[in-house]
C-alpha cells in the first residue's frame, strides 16, 4: 500500500513538474521580445477574420433633431458623431420593426413633421430593401429607393416616414421606443434651421440652416501603407494572396504590381489600387433576390472597411449605388468625414465588382485626410434663397479643388 | 530494494524541482504586476509634467486588468420574466430587436441593448425597495449584486457585474394605483462569455490626459465599471470602462479601444 502511494505521490510530482515547465517556458515567451514578435506574428496572420457586422453601408449625409425649441442640424464632425450614435440604434430598431410601407399625401406629411422628431437625407437614394436588411426586418421586398427617413413621435408611437427618388411619401408604424425618441430630441436645447416649407425650388421638407458655420477644407495625401512603399502581408491575405508566393514587380512610373496566380494588386505612389482576379471568395448564404444582394453589400462593405483599416486610409466609406445584371455586381462608394461628403473630381472613391459571389475587381482611392483652414460658410437658408428655377436640395459638402484639396462649398444638388 | 532507493530520490528531487519552478513563476507574476504598476505611475508623471493632476493612489486603486464579456439575449429568460409578472402572455416579435408579451394583466417590452418597460400588477403590499427586489428576483432578475436607491415613490435598481457597477444599466420602478411599472436598462441573458482584455493602467492613463488636456477639465474622480452596449437587436457587450468624473459632467472612457462612449 505504502508503495502505491509512493508511485502515485512521484507520479503526480512530474505531473506537476511538466506543467510548471509549460507554464515557465510560456510566460517566458510573453516577457521576451523575440517572443511577443513570434506571437504577435502570428496573431496577425491568424487574426484577419473579415468581422460580420450589421453596421449600415450607407451614412447619412444630414442628420437632425425636431425638439421643443426647434430643429437641430448637427454640422460639425463631433456634433455629428455624437448624434449618429445616439440615433442609430433607434432607427435600427423603428425600421426593423416597421409594418409595410403605405402611401401617405405631402400635406399630410408635413403636418406629421413636428416634435419629437429625427430626420435623416442620404447623399444618394438607397434601396429600402438594403435598408431594412441593415436593421433585420423581414420586410425585403420593398422596391422603392429611398432619399430620406423621418421618427416622428405621436400618441406615444414612433412613426417611420420615407421619402422616395421620385418625391413620394409612405408610412410606416414601429414599435420604436417613443419615451427614447421623446428624451433624445428633448435634450435639444438650441434650434439652428428649419424646414424650408413652401419653394419654389427645394423639397418643403430640406432642412436649411440660418446661421453660417465654419467647415475645414481637407487636404489628402497617399495613405500610410502607400507611404511605408510596400503591401503588408496582412493586406495581401485580404486579397487572397500569400505574401510568400506573391511576386513583386515595380513600373516606370513607381508603381508597384504584386502578382499571384492569376491575381494582381497594383499600387501607385498616390495611393490609387487595383485589384483583378480569380476572386476573393464572400461565402455567401442567401441563394438569389434582394437577400442575396443585401448579404452581398454588406460582405463588401466590411472587407472595404477593413481596406481602409489597414491601408490607414482616412475618412468612412458609405455606398453610393450598386447595380445588378444576373449575379454580377458593382458596388460604388463614397467617402464622408464626420458627416460631410467629399467629392472627388474623378469618380468614386472605392469601386468593387462582383461575380458569381466572388470580388473580382477592386479600384480604390486611399488617402490620408488632413484638415486645414477653415471657411465660413453661408447659411443654406439664405442659398436657397437665391434659387429660382430648377428642383434640387441644397447640401454642403468638400469639393476637390486642385489634386489633393477639398474645399468646402454650399451646393445645389439636381438629379442630374 | 534499489528501486525503493531510487524512488525516495526521485520524490525528493522532483519535488524541489517543482518548488523551484513555482518560487521562479511566482516571482515572474510579482515582477510583471511591479512592471505594470511602475509603468502606470510613471504615465502619472508624464500626466504631472503636461499640467494635468491625476492622484496615483485613484489609478492604482482601479483593476490592473478588466474583461471584455459578450452575451446573447435570452427569449427564455425574458419570457420566463414575463410569465412571472404578467401571468400567461401571448409573444409578439415585430423586428429590430423587439419583444412584446402582452397578458391580461400588463404588458411587457423587451428591446435592443437590454431596454425594458414593463406596465404589470402590484400584489398590493407595501411599495418599498426590498419588497420591488424580492418581486423582480422571482421573476428572474439577479439582483444580489444590485444597488438600490429608494426616492420618493420612485426605486431604482443598479446593475453590477463581478463586482463592478454597469453605469448605463438601471431600472427604474414606481408603484401607482395598483401597478408595478418598471422602465430602464438591465442585462437579462445567460452567463456571458469573455471576449477580450483591456488596456493597461498606463495606456488609459494617457488617454485620459490627452482627453483632460483636450476638453481643458480637471478630474475630480474615476471609477472602473461597465457599459452594456449592443451593435444589433440580440447581442450585448459588456465593455470595461472607466468613468471619469470632471467638473462639466461625467465621461466614460472604453477600457477596450480608449475612446470615449458618452460624447
Amino acid at each position: 500500500m505504502a508503495d502505491k502511494l509512493k508511485n502515485l505521490l512521484l507520479a503526480v510530482l512530474l505531473l506537476i513538474m511538466a506543467s510548471l515547465l509549460a507554464l515557465t517556458f510560456f510566460v517566458s515567451i510573453q516577457g521576451s521580445q523575440g517572443g511577443n514578435r513570434l506571437l504577435q506574428s502570428r496573431e496577425e496572420s491568424e487574426s484577419l477574420v473579415i468581422p460580420v457586422t450589421s453596421s449600415p453601408a450607407a451614412q447619412p449625409e444630414e442628420l437632425a433633431l425636431l425638439g421643443a425649441q426647434g430643429l437641430f442640424l448637427a454640422r460639425d464632425g463631433e456634433t455629428y458623431d455624437q448624434l449618429y450614435r445616439q440615433v442609430e440604434p433607434l432607427w435600427q430598431e423603428a425600421l426593423g420593426s416597421a409594418t409595410a410601407l403605405e402611401p401617405l399625401a405631402t400635406d399630410a406629411y408635413l403636418t406629421l413633421l413636428q416634435a419629437p422628431g429625427v430626420l435623416l437625407q442620404y447623399h444618394t437614394a438607397q434601396p429600402m430593401y438594403l435598408l431594412r436588411a441593415w436593421s433585420g426586418s423581414e420586410h425585403t421586398a420593398e422596391e422603392l429607393e429611398v432619399t430620406g427617413l423621418a421618427l416622428v413621435g405621436t400618441q406615444n408611437e414612433v412613426l417611420l416616414l420615407v421619402t422616395d427618388r421620385q418625391g413620394g411619401r409612405w408610412q410606416a408604424q414601429t414599435a420604436a421606443s417613443y419615451n427614447e425618441l421623446d428624451s433624445l430630441c428633448a435634450a435639444v436645447d438650441v434650434s439652428n434651421g428649419q424646414l424650408a416649407g413652401e419653394h419654389a425650388v427645394v423639397p418643403a421638407d430640406q432642412v436649411l440652416t440660418w446661421q453660417a458655420h465654419s467647415c475645414a477644407a481637407v487636404q489628402t495625401s497617399a495613405a500610410e501603407m502607400t507611404q511605408r512603399g510596400e503591401l503588408s502581408q496582412t493586406l495581401l491575405s485580404l486579397f487572397g494572396m500569400n505574401a510568400y508566393l506573391t511576386k513583386v514587380y515595380p513600373t516606370a512610373d513607381d508603381s508597384l504590381v504584386y502578382v499571384e496566380g492569376h491575381s494582381t494588386v497594383s499600387l501607385t505612389p498616390q495611393g490609387d489600387l487595383t485589384y483583378s482576379g480569380e476572386g476573393m471568395d464572400l461565402e455567401l448564404t442567401a441563394a438569389a433576390g434582394t437577400a442575396r444582394q443585401a448579404e452581398i453589400c454588406g460582405k463588401v462593405y466590411d472587407r472595404m472597411s477593413l481596406l481602409w483599416e489597414q491601408a490607414g486610409a482616412g475618412g468612412t466609406l458609405s455606398l453610393e449605388t450598386m447595380q445588378f445584371e444576373g449575379d454580377r455586381g458593382v458596388l460604388r462608394f463614397g467617402l464622408h468625414l464626420e458627416g460631410t461628403c467629399l467629392e472627388r473630381g474623378e469618380g468614386h472613391w472605392a469601386t468593387v465588382t462582383v461575380e458569381n459571389g466572388r470580388i473580382t475587381g477592386i479600384n480604390a482611392a486611399l488617402r490620408q485626410l488632413e484638415t486645414g483652414d477653415s471657411l465660413r460658410l453661408l447659411p443654406t437658408r439664405q442659398a436657397a434663397a437665391t434659387l429660382k428655377e430648377g428642383r434640387g436640395v441644397v447640401r454642403v459638402r468638400l469639393l476637390e479643388q486642385e489634386a489633393g484639396l477639398f474645399v468646402p462649398q454650399v451646393c445645389f444638388v439636381t438629379e442630374e | 530494494m534499489e528501486w525503493r532507493k531510487i524512488r525516495s530520490w526521485l520524490i525528493v528531487m522532483v519535488l524541489a524541482v517543482d518548488l523551484f519552478l513555482a518560487g521562479n513563476l511566482l516571482l515572474q507574476g510579482l515582477a510583471v504586476r511591479q512592471n505594470e504598476r511602475q509603468a502606470a505611475q510613471d504615465a502619472v508623471a508624464v500626466a504631472q509634467s503636461r499640467g494635468i493632476e491625476i492622484s496615483l493612489e485613484a489609478v492604482l486603486r482601479l483593476p490592473e486588468e478588466m474583461t471584455l464579456w459578450q452575451a446573447q439575449r435570452s427569449d427564455q429568460l425574458e419570457g420566463a420574466a414575463a410569465q412571472a409578472l404578467l401571468g400567461t402572455v401571448r409573444r409578439e416579435s415585430p423586428g429590430g430587436g423587439v419583444a412584446i408579451y402582452t397578458g391580461a394583466s400588463g404588458q411587457m417590452l423587451f428591446r435592443r441593448g437590454g431596454a425594458l418597460e414593463l406596465d404589470g400588477p402590484w400584489n398590493g403590499t407595501a411599495f418599498d425597495a426590498a419588497t420591488c427586489v424580492e418581486v423582480l428576483e422571482n421573476a428572474g432578475f439577479a439582483l444580489d449584486e444590485a444597488q438600490t436607491l429608494q426616492t420618493d415613490g420612485q426605486v431604482q435598481l443598479i446593475q453590477q457585474y463581478a463586482g463592478y457597477p454597469i453605469f448605463n444599466s438601471r431600472l427604474t420602478c414606481q408603484n401607482g394605483e395598483g401597478r408595478l411599472q418598471a422602465e430602464g436598462r438591465w442585462m437579462l441573458t445567460e452567463e456571458p462569455v469573455a471576449a477580450g482584455a483591456s488596456l493597461s493602467r498606463a495606456q488609459l492613463v494617457l488617454t485620459l490626459c490627452d482627453l483632460l488636456e483636450s476638453r481643458q477639465t480637471a478630474l475630480r474622480e474615476v471609477q472602473a465599471g461597465y457599459c452594456l452596449l449592443s451593435e444589433d437587436g440580440q447581442s450585448l457587450t459588456l465593455e470595461p470602462v472607466w468613468a471619469v468624473d470632471t467638473a462639466d459632467g461625467r465621461i466614460l472612457i472604453s477600457c477596450i479601444s480608449g475612446e470615449t462612449l458618452n460624447g
